[in-house]
């Protein structure tokens, strides 16, 4: 019921209007009515205090107009006494010129004065001396029986009310100011005798010459009742004036005095008020107003009646009371309650029916613009109901209503395009699914003949599965035919394996003890050379001398036998191996023929040397172990030949241009004592010498040879003797494969030899400066142990950090270092292996990078093992 | 102009077939590369270096892909490097655990160069500018892994693909030219 969105808007308004005229009843009525109740009050308290201020004018008045005929009367006494005062002064001006005696002038004096008279006669004027203590009368007109008297009347003492006799006060008066008034009271002639006393002011004067005091007296009590007069015609007049006031509707001023008569009052004044009770409260009303009177905050409230219900003592009236002092007056207004509330309650009701004139109009604003909001939005539900009912392809979108509102106008626009989509939508899917009826039709026929077809090659491939089957059973058998055999060969391999392990390891351990006692031995046997020496140079006689010498050449026999033995061992155990560096075999030839021309002192021997001129300058070779080899040999032929001549030649045999290598040959010829035929197998075993010659004529370890053999055989070549006994031997190096230097190398180790002397070039022909990248670094510098404290404190470390998780920056700059050092000190090996690393690491081979780097420590360990031994 | 900051990239594999194809791959497209053989050796090997992302295989033996992404990413010091999983499996369970373990994506195996590298360089690209910048309070100079103090520029333009282009902003134009003649008619002018 409340979902159309007319009775919405309708709610809404409605509510709204509800809501605003319930709070404006509620909240601004209450405050109004409190506002109009609250000025009425103001207007009643305003119209108390103008009636005070009237009073209060209307006293002040009175007042003046009491002391002003207080005053004219005075001044009336004071011209009198003064008219007497120049009569008495006349007369004593008569006695001081003579003409009268003192008593005559005063008789004069007296009887003027008495003669005057005024205000009708009544008033008049008497004299009094100054005598004490009560001074004597000495006229009154009046009452000449007391002239001469002393003025001791009883009535005289009460006349001031001070227990004072009025005429001593009157003698102190003249006495002390010459001049002054005096209240009193006294009783007043009226035609036919005396009334009771009467206030009476006198005025006195003293004539000092003769001592009198002369005074007149006037009464007042006129001056009093013309006060009264007045009052009551003041009463009068506020009885006028407040009739004419109204409070509210039918409220009124009113004015009652403390003795609780009512003087001002619309309809009763100058009633006695004393009666009068509060029915409200039981208590008497004037009482009540007295006291409102005094807390003028608090407003009265009390029970009247009211003008047409006279005597309905029913009626709520609140009255405010304020007190006039200087009269004794209270002055009140009062009002009814109901007559006050009255405005605020017509209010109240205005206000009310002008809230349902705003609700019934907005109302039908409300139904006005719900029927313009939602009509519209109505007919656009039906469409779509319609569309919904008929189908979108049905409908004609031009039946949409577009009216109303921009928005309801835009939503019916598209719902129109919305239909005319759909129905385009259905058009297109009724096409498409015609088409794909058709292309299942296709589909069908064409999967039914792809059926047939797969059955067909099913049953080809089930026959050639069957000829499968049976090849791979005969294959099985065959297989395992193999495998049978195979592992009778393996197990037999593996024996054989185990006893050439067995052998080797044996051989091994040989040669391990041999090092490491030759080195035992090479220690104190260096003592007793050294000792001997020194004991030599410190002995004279001969024949101690002889004994040294044969303990030095022991001595030197052993050193050079434990060297051997060293060399031999290390090649047997595999610690020894060979550094290709350039070598010029024509240096290598000169050198040795130099050592030669020495050694061979005193023997007429020829030496020379024969080079193939087609042998390439510079040969990749390990310069140490050839000079070894070749030294070896030439000493030998040096020992065992006596005269005649010996040759160094070197011959190239093979010329391998694809590889640039090399096959030559060395031969060492000479024309000593030769070998017999059947000694030749034997020549190359350890400790062997061609019998028939005593060591004692030749010398040496029988090493030699054993040595030069295994080292030939270390660098790839062959070792033969050729020759016959007594004409000489020819011993024949052939080396194979052996590299050619490139130019570089060519030019470093040409530079290299010429820079040194023959006797320390071993090692520089290999520790030569790369003059190329280096040109100021002499060769001096660029010694092993430079080389070797690098490998140590550099190369070392380097490789250290390369172990874990493979970083390719590390990888390259320890390349780069290898190349660097390998450069510098022209180690070939280094270069190479640095070029190995490097393919490797570029090509992200993890596997051969890791192999690569185990081989490292070996390499570095022979590296660093040769160039001790070189140092050494 | 400072040297551009080459994005190092360790891969661990236990396979060095798979090492080599993807190490060929990196080399080439410029990245730095180290190579660990087991989990062991990837942690060992990120306890003394900062890869700026971590090819991760998950069959390893001993130590599979999970535990040492279990561990890079328990470690502060390393939790910051994005972890990209390679591997055979496709089965979803495998690749949400890669995921709930923070790895940052995974590659599945045999993978496509061209994908692999786009996910390699969106990653290094999110790293680049994070974490905390040692900023100089007085300066703004910035500095840098080797210690070296950049201006914020450089810095900026060689860890990220922000370039600069320079001009004056009102306040400081004013601050600098204020006092002459020209630049107050010009100003004036506009």
């Amino acid at each position: 019921m409340f979902n159309g969105l007319r009775t919405r808007i309708l709610l809404v308004v409605g509510s709204v209007i509800l809501l605003t005229t319930i709070g404006i009843a509620f909240l601004v009525q209450r405050e109004m009515e409190a506002t109009v109740l609250d000025s009425e009050d103001r207007h009643a308290q305003y119209l108390l205090r103008t009636a005070f201020l009237n009073v209060e004018s209307q006293y002040e008045s009175l007042l003046f107009h009491q002391k002003s005929t207080l005053e004219r009367r005075k001044q009336e006494l004071k011209n009198i006494v003064d008219l007497a005062h120049v009569t008495i002064a006349e007369a004593y001006a008569k006695y001081q010129r003579g003409e009268l005696s003192e008593s005559e002038a005063k008789q004069q004096a007296i009887a003027t004065t008495r003669q005057y008279r005024y205000d009708n006669s009544v008033g008049y004027v008497w004299i009094n001396d100054l005598g004490t203590p009560i001074p004597r009368l000495i006229m009154h007109p009046t009452q000449p029986e007391l002239e001469g008297k002393q003025l001791d009347d009883p009535k005289y003492f009460t006349a001031l009310g001070l227990g004072k006799n009025l005429f001593v006060a009157m003698a102190e008066i003249a006495r002390a100011r010459e001049s002054g008034y005096v209240d009193y009271l006294w009783p007043k002639p009226v035609a036919g005798g005396l009334t009771a006393d009467q206030p009476k002011i006198s005025y006195v004067k003293l004539f000092k010459e003769w001592g009198w005091v002369v005074g007149t007296g006037v009464y007042v009590d006129d001056i009093e009742k013309d006060v009264q007069s007045r009052k009551s015609a003041i009463i009068d007049e506020l009885n006028k004036s407040f009739a004419k006031v109204k409070i509210a509707d039918s409220g009124y001023l009113f004015i009652f005095n403390g003795a609780k008569r009512m003087l001002v009052h619309p309809s009763s004044a100058g009633q006695d008020m004393a009666s009068m009770t509060n029915p409200g409260t039981g208590r008497f009303l004037v009482d009540e107003f007295i006291a409102a009177a005094q807390t003028p905050d608090v407003t009265l409230k009390y029970l009247w009646d009211k003008p047409g219900y006279r005597g309905e003592f029913h009626f709520e009236k609140m009255a405010y009371v304020v007190h006039f002092k200087p009269m004794d007056w209270y002055i009140a207004a009062s009002v009814y309650t109901d007559e006050i509330t009255q405005p605020a309650k017509a209010l109240r009701l205005r206000i009310f029916y002008l809230s349902l004139f705003c609700l019934a109009a907005g109302l039908i604003v409300a139904i006005i613009l719900a029927r313009n909001l939602a009509l519209p939005l109505q007919k656009l539900t039906q469409a779509a109901i319609d569309v919904d009912a008929s189908g979108a392809d049905e409908y004609n979108e031009s039946q949409i209503p577009i009216s109303g509102a921009a928005e309801t106008q835009q939503l019916g626009a598209v719902l129109g395009n919305m239909v005319r989509s759909m129905r385009q939508a259905i058009r297109e899917k009724d096409e498409a699914l015609f088409a794909l009826a058709d292309s299942y039709q296709d589909l069908t026929y064409s999967s039914n003949r792809l059926a047939s077809e797969i059955v067909e090659r099913k049953q080809a491939e089930n026959a050639l599965q069957q000829a499968h089957n049976e090849l791979e059973t005969r294959v099985e058998e065959r297989t395992a035919e193999l495998a049978t055999s195979n592992s009778r060969l393996q197990s037999e391999i593996e024996v054989r394996k185990q006893a050439q392990l067995d052998t080797e390891r044996a051989n091994q351990a040989k040669s391990e003890f041999l090092a490491n006692i030759s080195h035992e031995i090479r220690t104190p046997l260096n003592a007793v050379t050294g000792f001997s020496a020194l004991l030599s140079s410190v002995v004279s006689d001969p024949v101690q001398q002889n004994y040294l010498a044969a303990i030095q050449a022991s001595g030197k026999t052993l050193l050079v036998l434990i060297n051997d033995i060293l060399d031999l061992s290390k090649i047997e155990a595999g610690m020894m191996s060979i550094h290709p560096g350039p070598v010029d075999p024509r240096h290598l030839f000169g050198e040795i023929m130099q050592i030669f021309s020495i050694s061979a002192n005193g023997k007429p021997l020829l030496f020379c040397i024969d080079i193939d001129e087609g042998l390439p300058p510079v040969l990749m070779l390990d310069e140490v172990r050839l000079r070894q080899v070749l030294l070896n040999l030439v000493g030998n032929a040096v020992k065992f030949t006596e005269e005649g001549h010996i040759k160094l030649s070197a011959t190239q045999l093979k010329w391998n241009q694809q590889q640039d290598r090399i096959d030559f040959s060395i031969c060492v010829e000479d024309t000593g004592i030769g070998i017999h035929e059947e000694d030749r197998a034997r020549i190359f075993d350890s400790f062997q010498q061609i019998e028939g010659h005593s060591r004692n004529k030749y010398g040496g370890t029988g090493l030699g040879l054993a040595i030069s053999k295994r080292l030939v055989e270390m660098m790839n070549g062959e070792i033969s003797v050729t020759g016959s006994a007594e004409i000489g031997s020819t011993f024949r190096i052939i080396l194979k494969d052996v590299a050619l230097a490139t130019p570089e190398e060519t030019g470093c180790a040409r530079k290299s030899v010429t820079g040194v002397t023959p006797h320390k070039s071993p090692l520089l022909s290999e520790a030569g400066p790369k003059t190329s990248l280096n040109p100021e670094q002499s060769s001096p510098i660029h010694k092993p142990l430079e080389l070797l404290s690098s490998l140590r404190e550099d190369v070392l470390p380097e490789f250290e950090s390369l172990k874990g998780a493979i970083i390719i920056k590390k990888v390259e700059k320890f390349e780069l270092l290898l190349t660097s050092l390998g450069n510098t000190h022209d180690i070939h090996v280094l270069r190479k292996y640095a070029a190995e690393l490097s393919i490797y690491r570029k090509n992200i081979d993890v596997a051969a990078m890791n192999r690569t780097l185990k081989e490292f420590p070996l390499l570095i360990e022979q590296l660093i093992s040769a160039l001790e031994g070189k140092h050494a | 102009m400072h040297k551009k900051h080459t994005p190092l990239i360790l891969i661990v594999d236990d396979n060095p077939t798979n090492l080599q194809v993807l190490g060929k791959l990196l080399t080439e497209k410029g990245y730095d590369l180290s190579i660990a053989q087991s989990g062991q050796e990837a942690l060992s090997f990120v306890n003394t270096n900062q890869p700026d992302l971590v090819l991760l295989d998950i069959m390893m033996p001993e130590m599979d892909g999970y535990e040492v992404c279990r561990r890079l990413k328990r470690d502060a010091a390393t939790r910051h490097i994005p972890i990209i999983f390679l591997t055979a499996k496709i089965d979803a369970d495998e690749v949400i655990k890669g995921f709930e373990l923070g790895a940052a994506d995974y590659v599945t195996k045999p993978f496509n160069a061209a994908e692999l590298l786009a996910r390699i360089n969106v990653h290094i690209e999110l790293n680049t500018l994070r974490g905390i910048i040692p900023v100089c309070s007085q300066c703004k100079n910035i500095r840098d892994d080797d210690g070296l103090w950049n201006q914020i520029e450089e810095y900026i333009e060689s860890h990220s693909k922000a370039l600069f282009s320079h001009s004056l902003c009102p306040p400081c134009m004013d601050e600098l030219y204020g006092d002459q003649q020209w630049y107050r008619e010009k100003k004036k002018e506009t």
